[in-house]
């Protein structure tokens, strides 16, 4: 008669069918009577603690008050000395200090009085000293005694580092470790059963802890080094849960040796400066391979790509030394060249390519099949200064190219191409009828956004803050409507992005609005450009332009400053 | 079966105990099943150390925060519990196997009210086994499901200002990724 969890509507109608008196009974006990938000705090918290990812566990916070509540005091802990610091005013140095750890303290103990768990604690340090350090160890031995499952430990870098206590490595619940700006220096034992991610980020660490850490903790899944120092080798074998792997800039590393038959992300990062050796073992799994490296020449790309034959993404920056590189492959899903300056030739033959990037000042790719992209995003920065007679002399070359490219694209339904040259976006919504200013400094992306075309708009009023955006576009097309709705029709105190206080979206910064008149336009702000508009007929006749006026942005970021100074949000506890 | 090292009591003679719920139904238990009860074992080891001897063999134990219906659930499964661990007593991996199981098949025929009050009765008393078993289906079954497929499945409602859950929502967009439709 009853059924399981997924099916309650047919359970609802099924049970209308019982009898009066029985029907009666059950609906006292189970018609929507919220007996859930009724369970003590400790019992639902125990219940987001068997959630595999804190994403379900948040969005219950949006269920109701009550859980919103919940949520709140859900055992994720978050201490940061600045926020909290800030709040006590302008006091001297002692007492700003004394404020913290005693809020610290007292979160933490009322926190255990009501039996709470501690499922992550989060401690944000700005202004670390040796008094501190003693706190930090006791706040961090008390959530170990409370099994706590992830530490976020994050030190802003100071002469001294923090050492961490040893008591850390012998956790028995830890899943999760992230650390910044400490020092891992310990000759003690480690065991951590359960560790699935490690992330070091700036953190000094000596060869012997790392090569323990590898060896003693079986289950990690996710390891990244960033900013490391004091790294000489990165020998990573046995780890047979181990899915990614990601090193960027760590100084003085000179070899990776990474065995692992289920890696499926690989990230390298490192500078013309830093020489490593890169051996990676994991034919079969490879799936998704980044990398950033100056040293790396032609031969060694082709023999990597050879060793990864299923990769579906393929993500290459600031690849200096590439010169002429071949990338062939059927599974190849995805791939990004971004900024490999010298690159002169990249033939590409993947016939199931479905999203392209590319960001650099020429246009050196071929393909040898027609694209047909989900996905596109091609940028093509200003010519520098150093190259712009030479370029100059190519631009004719270059415009071919660009032509020959949109040949290609055409079976990529509606890619859209964004000109854009000092403060001033174009939008094509088509590409076919194209015509491009006879200026050498502009920048043109061609994107097809799955986001869609108002998504592309905020996202370029966010980034660029444009003085003139002109649309082009067919004339059936909805699309200056919706433009015109957007700028003309916005509100006056938008309240949007209330959280977000540091990169809050156009509207808040957008001061004025006019609708440009090509026609009548003309003088010396207009860089040659509305001339090169007016310049052709047909463009003319499907181009709606608006001159936009913006608030500087510096002005606006120290006024939401001085507002959140005076209005503090709450500090610890919400992710 | 039983446990008598474990947990002394006066009634050792008999092997059984008599819970009576808030509703006024009266159940006999096992001794094994009531000493899976913490709080029922409590009340007896209580009792030992106040030397208040029942000698009566049918001590009546009332249970007023605990209905008939999730205790009869509750017995049922504390029951099956006990007879797999017996049953796979040299075998931990089998026993696992055999738990998920009925587990499982048990799943099958709990309704999501029934589960809050199941959650609230083993609380009560305090059948630590039960109560992680039922917050873990608990868990399971909202995992990866939307904010409205979690209300019904709680039969709760929003209770926020109209505007204040937008906000929320927009503070919380990154929790809403990759969530199942419904």
């Amino acid at each position: 008669m009853r059924r399981g969890f997924n099916t309650i509507d047919k359970t609802i109608g099924q049970r209308r069918k019982l009898s009066e008196e029985h029907l009666d009974k059950l609906d006292r006990r189970v018609e929507s009577r919220d007996l859930i938000s009724q369970l003590p705090e400790y019992i639902i918290h125990h219940i987001l603690s068997f959630l595999n990812d804190t994403k379900d566990a948040a969005r219950t916070s949006i269920l109701s008050r009550k859980w919103r509540q919940m949520w709140t005091s859900f055992s994720v802990l978050i201490f940061d000395q600045h926020k909290i610091q800030q709040q006590e005013g302008r006091q001297d140095i002692r007492n700003m200090k004394r404020a913290f750890t005693d809020f610290v303290d007292n979160s933490l103990k009322s926190h255990l009085e009501r039996k709470l768990s501690i499922q992550k604690l989060v401690l944000h340090i700005t202004r670390y000293d040796f008094e501190l350090a003693t706190h930090m160890e006791q706040w961090i031995n008390i959530a170990i005694e409370n099994n706590m499952k992830e530490l976020d430990l994050h030190v802003v870098k100071k002469s001294k580092r923090y050492k961490l206590p040893p008591t850390i490595f012998a956790s028995k619940t830890i899943t999760g470790l992230r650390l910044h700006g400490c020092m891992l220096k310990s000759h003690c034992d480690i065991k951590l059963p359960k560790l699935q991610k490690l992330y070091l980020h700036k953190v000094c660490v000596d060869q012997q802890i790392i090569d323990n850490l590898i060896s003693s903790c079986p289950l990690i899944e996710d390891l990244r080094f960033i900013h490391c120092t004091g790294l000489k080798v990165l020998r990573v074998s046995g780890l047979l849960k181990l899915d990614r792997v990601e090193v960027h800039h760590c100084h003085g590393l000179e070899e990776i040796e990474v065995k692992a038959p289920y890696l499926q992300t690989f990230w390298y990062c490192g500078k013309e400066s830093m020489h490593c050796k890169i051996d990676l073992v994991a034919y079969f799994s490879l799936k998704r391979l980044t990398l950033e490296d100056g040293n790396m020449t032609d031969e060694m790309f082709q023999d990597r790509l050879a060793s990864f034959p299923f990769l579906e993404k393929l993500d290459l920056s600031k690849c200096n030394k590439l010169k002429n590189i071949t990338i062939s492959s059927v599974w190849l899903r995805r791939l990004v060249l971004r900024g490999c300056k010298n690159l002169v030739e990249a033939d590409i033959d993947a016939p199931n390519l479905f999203s392209f990037e590319f960001k650099g000042d020429r246009m050196p790719f071929s393909f040898s099949n027609p694209l047909s992209l989900k996905e596109a995003k091609f940028s093509f920065e200003p010519v520098h200064i150093r190259s712009y007679n030479h370029l100059g002399g190519e631009d004719a070359l270059w415009f071919t190219r660009l032509r020959k490219l949109l040949e290609k694209l055409k079976h990529s339904n509606g890619l859209k191409l964004v000109v854009r040259s000092k403060k001033n976006v174009i939008i094509h919504e088509n590409l076919e009828e194209i015509l491009l200013p006879p200026q050498s400094d502009l920048k043109l992306e061609i994107i097809k956004p799955s986001m869609g075309l108002e998504d592309l708009l905020d996202n370029l009023l966010r980034t660029w803050h444009p003085e003139i955006l002109s649309v082009v576009s067919s004339p059936s097309s909805e699309f200056p409507k919706l433009v015109h709705e957007k700028m003309m029709h916005r509100v006056e105190n938008p309240n949007c992005c209330t959280y977000n206080t540091r990169n809050k979206c156009w509207r808040h910064f957008l001061k004025g609005v006019k609708i440009e008149n090509i026609e009548a336009a003309a003088g010396k702000r207009t860089f040659g450009w509305i001339p090169w508009l007016k310049s052709s007929p047909t463009v003319l006749h499907q181009t709606t332009s608006y001159r936009l006026s913006w608030e500087p942005v510096e002005r606006m970021l120290s006024k939401w400053r001085m507002m959140s100074m005076l209005n503090p949000t709450s500090v610890s506890s919400v992710i | 079966m039983s446990n008598q090292s474990e947990s002394p009591n006066p009634t050792s003679s008999s092997n059984k105990i008599t819970l009576k719920t808030s509703d006024n139904e009266v159940f006999e238990v096992e001794e094994a099943v009531a000493m899976k009860f913490c709080t029922v074992k409590q009340y007896f080891d209580d009792e030992n150390n106040n030397n208040v001897t029942s000698g009566t063999s049918t001590t009546l134990i009332p249970l007023p925060n605990v209905e008939s219906h999730p205790l009869a659930i509750l017995i049922t499964y504390c029951k099956k519990h006990l007879e797999i661990k017996a049953n796979n007593a040299d075998n931990k991996k089998e026993m696992e196997i055999d738990m998920e199981h009925y587990e499982r098949e048990f799943l099958k025929n709990v309704m999501p009210q029934e589960l809050t009050e199941l959650i609230l009765a083993a609380n009560y008393l305090n059948f630590k086994e039960a109560l992680d078993f039922f917050c873990r289906a608990v868990a399971s079954a909202i995992q990866n499901k939307s904010v409205e497929y979690v209300r019904k499945f709680f039969g709760l409602e929003s209770d926020f200002k109209p505007g204040e859950e937008e906000k929320l929502r927009e503070e919380f967009a990154w929790s809403f990724e990759g969530v199942d439709e419904d």
